[in-house]
């Protein structure tokens, strides 16, 4: 696994292709996800856009302090564990609690977050805005950052990481093999490219080069059928996508 | 030679009206899609426009490679044809015409092997 980036947000190819052909752009992308993850969902689970958002970014860190451990924070909460503890308290109270619906504790887990974001946002040292380049810019909620802060990775190493999470090869390699893993920020990804959060660009869909895209995408499983490794499938894939996607998807945007 | 079932296929209605209306015999047309089915030839040429007799076989494989035991059982073949596909082999057809060979033998082992185990 190549090093991951921590100065800045460094697209992956698998990422780019994965939005951009399905017509979506990365920093709408990016933007959607950021603004569902909920603090509270660290304690919950349903099925919601907001839960896989949460554990999309939190999947990981197992892997990456294993990997990179220099990458882990090293702050210390403990002095400040006094005033946020209580509202820990609350939320792990509230998921606990059979009584509301899911969006009623969604709501209320906002309001306990907001209160333990007062308490923890004098400390927490990160800015509130991304730049993925000179132009584009993240906003990164309080949710996002307290949860940056709690699991101690930088928003620019949960955001590389989280890109790396969402490629079209991986996908269809383990689906076409039946060697799928649970993995949150592909379960957002196909939510968004099934039409959640609107971000598809319609006018996208309807070119050619889009149909021709995913009638190549079709024959993957048939044409590749004997190879069953998912290494080796992954990388066939990986290598056929980047090819259709220069000849079908950015060839029609260079003719535009 | 498999046996020729042939005559004791079900021609549905849809199928005979198309062979009836463009005055197609329904055997003329099995025929040419037995004729192009070639295997080999498929991996080695996966994205040729004749494949569309190649990708329907294929389809009907497919459910077959849920079986992990096949899978299990012939990972060689799998395992070499793949090798000479992605080495780009020049002779790739004819070195995946070899391998089928050898799998074809031992498939027909194999199922020789597990009647004679159940009787």
């Amino acid at each position: 696994m190549n090093k991951i980036e921590t100065e800045f947000l460094d697209v992956p190819k698998d990422f780019r292709i994965a939005c951009e052909a399905f017509g979506i752009r990365v920093a709408d992308f990016l933007q959607l996800i950021i603004r569902h993850v909920t603090f509270a969902h660290l304690f919950m689970h349903d099925e919601s856009e907001y839960d896989l958002a949460t554990k999309a970014f939190v999947q990981s860190d197992n892997k990456i302090a294993k990997a990179q451990p220099d990458l882990k924070g090293k702050q210390k909460l403990g002095q400040h564990a006094n005033a946020a503890i209580p509202h820990i308290q609350s939320l792990v109270k509230l998921s606990m609690n059979r009584s509301y619906s899911k969006s009623m504790k969604r709501d209320k887990g906002r309001k306990i977050t907001d209160k333990l974001y007062r308490v923890c946002s004098p400390h927490i040292k990160y800015k509130p805005h991304l730049y993925l380049d000179e132009e584009t810019k993240l906003t990164l909620t309080k949710d996002f950052l307290l949860v940056c802060m709690l699991h101690q990775f930088s928003p620019t190493v949960y955001i590389n990481v989280l890109m790396r999470c969402i490629s079209l090869a991986d996908l269809y390699a383990r689906q076409h093999l039946d060697k799928i893993v649970y993995n949150a920020a592909l379960g957002f990804y196909i939510r968004v490219q099934h039409g959640y959060g609107k971000l598809i660009d319609r006018d996208h869909i309807n070119t050619l080069g889009f149909k021709d895209f995913i009638l190549d995408l079709q024959e993957f499983d048939v044409r590749y059928f004997f190879i069953q490794d998912l290494d080796r499938r992954r990388a066939v894939y990986r290598t056929r996508l980047e090819e259709i996607f220069e000849e079908k998807i950015n060839q029609y945007y260079d003719g535009e | 030679m498999m046996e020729n079932k042939i005559s004791k296929l079900d021609f549905k209605p849809d199928f005979l009206q198309a062979c009836e209306i463009f005055d197609l015999e329904p055997h003329d047309v099995l025929q040419k899609f037995i004729d192009n089915v070639c295997i080999p030839y498929f991996i080695a040429n996966p994205m040729n426009p004749d494949r569309w007799a190649n990708n329907f076989m294929i389809q009907c494989v497919l459910p077959r490679l849920e079986s992990e035991e096949l899978l299990e059982r012939y990972a060689v073949f799998f395992d070499r044809i793949t090798e000479a596909v992605l080495n780009d082999m020049k002779n790739k057809e004819q070195v995946a015409r070899e391998i089928m060979d050898e799998w074809h033998k031992a498939a027909l082992e194999d199922r020789i092997e597990d009647v004679m185990k159940t009787q």
